[in-house]
């Protein structure tokens, strides 16, 4: 599903080169649920965000569902994001000016989606994230978990390959961020990979993988359990 | 297109809509109403006089003898030696030129009863040499004879046998003709109530215009020449014009020529038709280009208005705009978002101020008594101000489509 092969990201300004990951590699399946775990600073948002195509890698190799990312125009990669990718960020994200039903429509009318097809999809992603009823408010009117569940719902209504989450429950609490996190492990569950981020040691151990990042470079795998039959990610040597 | 969730995001925001749709719709009733007035003073500044104006210039003396005869006798002097100067077509005495500001008018009847029906229209004063001397059109019936001309002091009646009347003039005189022609041997009627006299229309020239225009009477177009040399207390005018090619020399030495005839009285500079005309426009001119600083400035305002409000959203929508290109909007989705956005604000603004407008035209139609604004001008002026308004858009909405993805995560 996602193979990054000695990748590297530098980060230059004029003043000083920062390099933000080095010798990365990582392999994740189809149907995994990962949990990225390290210090901060260390790097975990730079390669999310190389992950989910939101900025380039500066060496290596980036295959994502099959195709390799590298040098790709920024309308391809813009379509792949649209069509492959599903992002939840730490601080939801939601436009404000926006109903719920108007802010999961966004991505779908990047897709291209008719009308009919779009409401479908929409009614269909609030009711799983439990806010259908919901539909003509405004964020402003939601508390943090359920505006994290409205972006979830956002996330899905495309059917992404991947679901990317850097720092979900970041915002939240323990209740609501337990409440996402069921939500994150019925999509898993339901055959979408998902790569998390996050602090929280306790969401981490429900992951079944944990990839840790130190300093740039993945340091240490583990998997919650041992066995695992999706397990098989390539450590830098 | 999301033209709808742009829409219910503009209308949640009314302050911006308010501020830039009430600017274009100010912007548009403005400059509509202003560019129509520039359109007819620069129509104005395309007036013909109905003369050789290139070749034309006017002479004023003063200090005469202050008897009749001796001026008299200086003006035939005069005269004499300015036809027969090189580079003279040929020259008369009169009392003014078109579009001088400053000439003779009076109310003159088709008919010997006074009941009201009169014209109001300039008079000018001409010898035989008339047609040649100011080139003329001169569409119907001759040109004085010199038998017919007189001379004139300021204390007689502007009796005479024969007149040349404008075409325009002709044709407000008698209503009832469909060709100016048709004037020709009519009687046009002037003087007193119990002291009426008439003269007989002998020549019909075309085009020529009196010294103003009226403002609110046609008198700009009607002309009626009296046989006349007018000897005004002490002082002559002269209408000379030029061989092609002549006019500078004319110009430059004519003056020097003239007084040394006579060292007993002052020759003033020369005027140039075309600074008669120059002055004439000045106003206008004035008014155009007063105008045209408004218009330009309006514009102006008006599109730091848009970049800078538009700039504004751009800026407090960072992580928006990253946000919607991290789930799929290509650079293009970006900028045809603002580009939209700022399209129906402008659209808004353009229907208020089309409104507006034809407001504002209303009360200087009734003020000023200037013309209904035609919808060309409308329908161009807020085609024209939606283009602009979409151009200015342009340049912040080129820096949201610059905005990288990676702002979604980066910014808090
Ligand atoms: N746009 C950038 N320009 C320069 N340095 C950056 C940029 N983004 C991140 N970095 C640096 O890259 C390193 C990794 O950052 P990041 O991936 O955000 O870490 P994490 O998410 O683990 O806290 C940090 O040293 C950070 O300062
Ligand atoms: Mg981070």
């Amino acid at each position: 599903m996602l193979t990054m092969n000695n990748l590297s990201k530098v980060y230059r300004t004029h003043l000083v080169e920062t390099h933000a990951l080095r010798e990365f590699s990582i392999h994740v399946e189809e149907g995994e649920f990962v949990a990225v775990t390290g210090p901060s600073g260390s790097g975990k948002t730079t390669f999310m965000n190389i992950a989910g195509l939101l900025e380039e890698h500066t060496g290596g190799s980036y295959e994502l569902d099959g195709i390799e990312v590298s040098g790709l125009s920024d309308r391809r990669r813009s379509a792949i994001r649209n069509e492959k990718l599903g992002f939840i960020f730490q601080g939801f994200n939601l436009i404000p000016d926006l109903n719920l039903f108007d802010n999961v429509d966004v991505p779908l009318r990047y897709r291209g989606f008719n009308a009919s097809e779009r409401r479908r999809r929409i009614e269909s992603a609030l009711e799983q994230v439990g806010l259908a009823s919901r539909r003509r408010h405004f964020p402003a009117e939601l508390s943090g978990g359920q505006q994290q569940r409205v972006a979830i719902a956002r996330a899905l209504a495309g059917e992404p390959r991947i679901l990317l989450a850097d720092e979900p429950t970041g915002n939240l609490d323990s209740a609501m961020a337990r409440a996402v996190m069921e939500i994150l492990e019925g999509i898993n569950a339901a055959g979408t990979t998902i790569i998390m981020v996050t602090h929280d040691p306790e969401l981490a151990a429900r992951a079944r993988r944990n990839v840790h990042i130190i300093d740039g470079q993945v340091t240490d795998l583990s998997s919650s359990f041992a066995g695992t039959p999706v397990g098989a990610a390539v450590a830098s040597a | 297109m999301e033209i709808r969730p742009i829409l219910s995001t503009v209308l949640r925001n009314p302050v911006g809509l308010i501020l830039i749709g009430l600017q274009v719709a100010l912007t548009l009733a403005i400059v509509v109403n202003a560019l129509y007035i520039i359109d007819e003073r620069l129509a104005n500044l395309r007036i013909e006089a109905g003369v050789d104006e290139e070749h034309i210039l006017t002479l004023n003396s003063a200090g005469f003898a202050s008897d009749f005869e001796t001026t008299l006798a200086t003006i035939h002097r005069d005269l004499d030696y300015l036809r027969k100067r090189p580079g003279v077509v040929s020259a008369m005495a009169t009392n003014t030129l078109p579009l001088t500001q400053s000439g003779w008018s009076t109310e003159v009847e088709a008919q010997e009863a006074l009941d009201g029906r009169s014209i109001d229209t300039a008079i000018y004063f001409a010898d035989e040499t008339l047609v040649e001397t100011l080139g003329l059109d001169l569409i119907a019936g001759r040109a004085f004879r010199e038998a017919e001309v007189e001379p004139y002091s300021m204390d007689q009646e502007l009796r005479s046998t024969a007149v040349i009347v404008s075409a325009a003039a002709a044709l407000a005189l008698y209503p009832e003709i469909d060709r100016p022609e048709q004037a020709l041997g009519r009687l046009v009627w002037n003087g007193a109530e119990n002291d009426r006299f008439s003269a007989e229309i002998v020549g019909i020239v075309d085009g020529v215009k009196a010294p103003w225009k009226g403002l609110s009477s046609d008198i700009f177009d009607h002309v009626v020449y009296v046989p006349k040399v007018p000897v005004i207390a002490n002082f002559g005018i002269y209408a000379v014009r030029s061989e092609p090619g002549a006019f500078a020399d004319l110009l430059q030495n004519i003056q020097p020529e003239l007084a040394e005839l006579d060292t007993q009285r002052v020759v003033m500079e020369p005027n140039a038709f075309p600074e008669i005309r120059e002055r004439f426009l000045r106003g206008d001119r004035a008014m155009a280009g007063m105008l045209i600083t408004v218009v330009v400035l309006l514009l102006l305002v008006n599109i730091l208005g848009i970049v800078g409000l538009v700039s504004f959203w751009v800026t407090q929508r960072t992580r928006q705009i990253g946000t919607r290109r991290a789930l799929g909007a290509t650079r293009g989705n970006i900028l045809a978002y603002f580009l939209v956005e700022n399209a129906l604000i402008s659209a808004m603004g353009v229907a208020v101020g089309i409104v507006a407008a034809l407001a504002l035209n209303n009360w200087l139609v009734s003020a000023f008594g200037v013309d209904r604004l035609p919808w060309a001008f409308l329908v161009g002026g807020a085609a024209g101000l939606l283009v602009l308004g979409i151009a200015a858009a342009c340049v912040p909405a080129l820096r949201a489509a610059a905005i990288p993805p990676a702002i979604a995560t980066r910014s808090v």
